[in-house]
């Protein structure tokens, strides 16, 4: 008896789906699905969020103005949590619910776990946050496009500043041993070494959070070094400089997007000045970026959060590119993204072979006078 | 003097003590003798303060003392000579004298006891400097003794001070407690399982059993009693 | 040599902060066998005391030394309040349990303490002033050893011989002894146990702010974090020497700090650490006890 039951529970569930599937069918017009993966619950949540809103006040724009190829745009929200077993999932869910292309992921290992499945559709994927080289250095991920520099662009910025700017031949390469730090580091170590007559005097990692320096700081020192690069964050960052300063050592330091924040003027006083650190390109003068944090105020009232303006500006692109091709095939899509520029939140740009965005990248800042100025 | 009035005292769930009552008169040597486990050691530290109890009371010449806590009972007179002695090892003889006498202030006061308890054990002034741990069981018992003496106590509590001794030595022990009650008056609260020595030297004797006093009377009437002498004097 | 003598000085200076932590670990531990891992979040908690009282005088109107001295005082009074607090309320209730708990309770006070700091305050990095002023002492090495340097060298070095005196000389250092030895018999020699404790953690306490308040001097920067890094160093510091030790502590620290700058200088500063808990598992394998630990007496 109970069987039966369960039986007739199941058949109607399914045969309701099938209804709600027929029923769409039917509709005259078809949305062009756009499907948006991220972290959108738990710890990282943070990090999926604002692309979700960047991408719905996108759509709101558009769809105002009549949608693309006369087609209302629809997105398909799914939460990865950054995790690959479960980006998996969301993939192929986006994929049988017919998403034509793709904003994210977040994570870049939740990227690689789902690119394969996209892939096999023949979808195009674009995120905001991947930072990770091989997702389009490898050659394996040929879908692939993103609207944020990849991690090895700052390492390459910060020895070319280090050789050629500043005209340091013996460069020290420190970093704190984290996955980002360390990465940075082995990046501008390689790039030193590639470059002629330039010499690596040291490459150590350093203790996060130890009381002080001072040795890592002399052996700098002795290794005859005219140029630190350290690849960390800037706690660690800021007791260096001070120490290296202290002890009379006077040369030049370039680091990364993690001690380019205030906290590392703010900590390290008058022993910042003069410091290098690169960071992202300032696009606050944007009226594009402008316009878009307003609408996000607007509607949200608060001012938007990581990735917003590369989740917009994703959005944009695809959108755009699905536009001018007039179609949403992926070679045709794909064809237009390669060839075309198009204003974006993040500036005016076009994409690579490789799918890395041509026009977006990090600039080297100074400080002077105890505030970021940006090196052209 | 001390006036012990139906104490209960609990370790955990354990009921060691079950309705305990105990007088002890100025100037005379008491003894309780029991088995082990009876409650003896666990009378003199509810006393002390050391364990608390859950009913009854304990008065010291007439105050009320099981509400204090173990510092200021010492301070009203009332010294322990503890079960295993409790020498601190890493402290020297001297030092260890030094702690005994603690909470005092007359330094006079406190050169004339170490000179007396330093004649009465000359072995300790050879060993002044030797660390406490070092010392042989008979030479601690003195040590822990001379300690208690340092306070100058009016009621001396003793609990087991010949436990694990050479009987020469425990002689020895025993007729300095007599000696101490006699020359200085100090009251002498004996926990002993050597029932024969101990009912030598005291003048009046509780036997216990299972955390109960059972019988109560004259030393000498004790060490003839039929029951005693078979419980605990081996005869 | 020159390059020896600046690794020398460079440990030298890491190893006294080590100490100055690692002596209030000791003295706890020596008293009551408990490691008191609240004792990095009272040294955190004195050097944001310290900022806190330090930029209040700043904007006063003090100057130079008067400020140091005056953060420093209302640092060591704060931190003192904090460590009688802390064992009234999570040790002292739990004198009769079992090892563990007091142990588990000190875990919970300092992850207690760390997030209380963290809400009260901020997660962020703060700049601490240099508060410890700049002054000449030897021309040939002060661009290797600066000031700050010589005067945490200077107050470990100081605090190590007065907590020394005050052990061994001093009422409270006998009852503190007696205490650690065996607290029974304390209690029945009319030593206020409860007292000597708290007495113990005050003393312990205030260390950690004097430390706190010179170290977030010297390095420039305080967050919430702080504590636990230097604790944990102070702890290994502390058994190196010999727990329970006062010089044990000092020369645990200065033993790991020379250990860590010269695996920086001569090999890698990848291995930093492990060379230092390297030190530490040989040590324990040859000396159990720690450099200057007693072998525990057996009470007869």
């Amino acid at each position: 008896m109970r069987r039966v039951m369960c039986i007739t529970v199941v058949a109607m569930m399914v045969m309701a789906l099938m209804i709600t599937g027929c029923s769409k069918k039917a509709e005259p017009v078809q949305p062009i699905k756009v499907g948006v993966a991220g972290p959108h619950s738990g710890d990282l949540a943070s990090y999926g969020i604002p692309t979700v809103r960047a991408a719905e006040l996108v759509v709101e724009e558009i769809n105002a103005k009549g949608g693309v190829l006369g087609r209302p745009v629809e997105l398909l929200i799914e939460d990865d949590v950054c995790k690959p077993e479960v980006a998996t999932n969301t993939a192929t869910k986006l994929v049988s619910d017919g998403a034509v292309v793709v904003v994210g992921h977040v994570c870049s290992g939740a990227t690689k776990a789902a690119l394969g499945i996209y892939n096999d559709a023949g979808i195009i994927v674009m995120s905001p946050s991947a930072t990770n080289p091989d997702l389009t250095q490898s050659g394996d991920y040929p879908n692939f496009y993103r609207t944020i520099a990849s991690d090895d662009l700052q390492a390459k910025l910060g020895v070319d500043f280090t050789v050629n700017t500043l005209g340091a031949k013996k460069v020290a390469v420190l970093h704190d041993k984290g996955d980002y730090g360390k990465g940075y580091a082995e990046f501008a170590k390689k790039y030193l070494e590639e470059m002629p007559g330039v010499e690596v005097t040291l490459f150590e990692g350093v203790t996060p959070g130890a009381v002080d320096y001072s040795a890592i700081v002399q052996k700098v020192g002795r290794s005859g070094a005219e140029a630190v690069v350290y690849g960390g964050y800037h706690p660690e960052a800021s007791k260096i400089v001070t120490q290296m300063k202290k002890k009379k050592m006077d040369i030049f330091f370039v680091s990364d997007d993690g001690v380019k924040d205030v906290t590392f003027i703010k900590v390290a006083g008058e022993y910042s000045e003069g410091v290098y650190a690169s960071g992202p390109m300032d696009v606050s003068d944007l009226p594009m970026y402008q316009k878009a944090v307003e609408a996000h105020k607007a509607k949200y009232g608060e001012e938007p959060g990581a990735f917003f303006k590369e989740g917009y500006a994703a959005t944009i692109a695809l959108l755009n590119a699905i536009e001018k091709a007039g179609s949403t095939e992926s070679a045709a899509i794909e064809k237009v993204l390669r060839s075309e520029f198009v204003d974006t939140t993040v500036g005016n740009i076009s994409f690579d072979a490789k799918g890395d965005a041509i026009g977006v990248g990090f600039s080297m800042y100074k400080v002077v006078n105890g505030e970021y100025v940006e090196q052209k | 003097m001390l006036k012990i009035n139906n104490i209960h005292t609990y370790y955990g769930n354990i009921h060691a003590l079950k309705g305990v009552s105990i007088e002890v008169s100025e100037g005379e040597i008491i003894t309780l003798i029991g088995a082990n486990g009876a409650g003896k050691t666990t009378t003199l530290m509810s006393v002390s303060g050391v364990v608390p109890i859950r009913e009854g009371e304990i008065l010291f010449e007439g105050e009320p003392i099981h509400t204090r806590p173990p510092d200021q009972i010492v301070g009203l007179g009332i010294s322990q000579v503890p079960e295993g002695r409790l020498i601190f090892p890493g402290l020297t003889v001297m030092e260890n004298l030094d702690i005994g006498a603690f909470l005092r202030k007359d330094k006079a006061g406190i050169k004339e006891d170490l000179d007396y308890v330093l004649d009465l054990f000359p072995i300790l002034a050879e060993r002044r400097h030797q660390a406490g741990g070092t010392l042989s069981g008979g030479e601690q018992q003195m040590l822990a003794i001379s300690r208690s003496l340092m306070a100058r106590p009016r009621l001396l509590l003793m609990d087991e001070p010949s436990l694990g001794l050479a009987p020469i030595i425990v002689e020895r022990i025993f007729e300095i407690i007599r000696k101490i009650n006699q020359e200085n008056q100090t009251t002498i609260f004996l926990v002993e399982q050597n029932a024969n020595m101990a009912l030598q030297i005291a003048h009046r004797g509780y036997v216990m059993e299972n955390g109960r006093i059972t019988l109560v009377d004259s030393a000498r009437n004790l060490a003839t009693n039929e029951d005693v002498k078979k419980a605990y004097l081996g005869i | 040599m020159d390059y020896f003598f600046e690794l020398f000085l460079g440990g030298l200076t890491r190893g006294s902060i080590y100490a100055l932590i690692a002596l209030g670990y000791t003295m706890v531990y020596g008293i009551i066998e408990l490691i008191n891992f609240a004792h990095g979040e009272i040294y955190m908690i004195g050097a944001f005391t310290a900022l806190i009282a330090a930029s209040l005088l700043t904007m006063a109107g003090f100057q130079g030394l008067a400020v140091l001295a005056l953060a420093m005082v209302i640092a060591v009074i704060y931190a003192g309040a904090y460590g009688y607090t802390v064992e009234k309320v999570a040790y002292q209730p739990l004198r009769q349990a079992s090892r563990l708990s007091p142990l588990i309770s000190a875990i919970g006070m300092s992850i207690f303490l760390q997030n209380y700091v963290l809400l009260a305050q901020t997660s962020d990095f703060l700049p601490f002033p240099s508060l410890i002023p700049q002054f000449k002492f030897m021309k040939s090495i002060e661009h290797i050893f600066s000031s700050s340097e010589l005067v945490i060298v200077t107050v470990t070095a100081t605090t190590m011989i007065l907590l020394t005196c005050l052990i061994k000389f001093t009422r409270m250092g006998k009852a503190m002894r007696a205490t650690a030895q065996d607290r029974k018999m304390a209690m029945l020699a009319g030593i206020n146990i409860n007292r000597v404790i708290s007495t113990t953690f005050v003393i312990g306490s205030c260390l950690a702010a004097v430390g706190g308040v010179l170290i977030a001097s010297h390095i420039g920067q305080i967050n919430f974090y702080i504590g636990f890094i230097a604790g944990i160093k102070a702890f290994t510091a502390a058994v190196l020497g010999g727990i329970g030790s006062i010089p044990g502590a000092v020369l645990g620290g200065l033993v790991l700090g020379w250990t860590e700058s010269f695996a920086t200088g001569y090999i890698s500063s990848d291995y930093e650490d492990v060379f230092a808990f390297l030190l530490l598992v040989i040590i324990l394998i040859f000396r159990p006890e720690g450099l200057l630990g007693k072998s525990s007496t057996h009470k007869v």
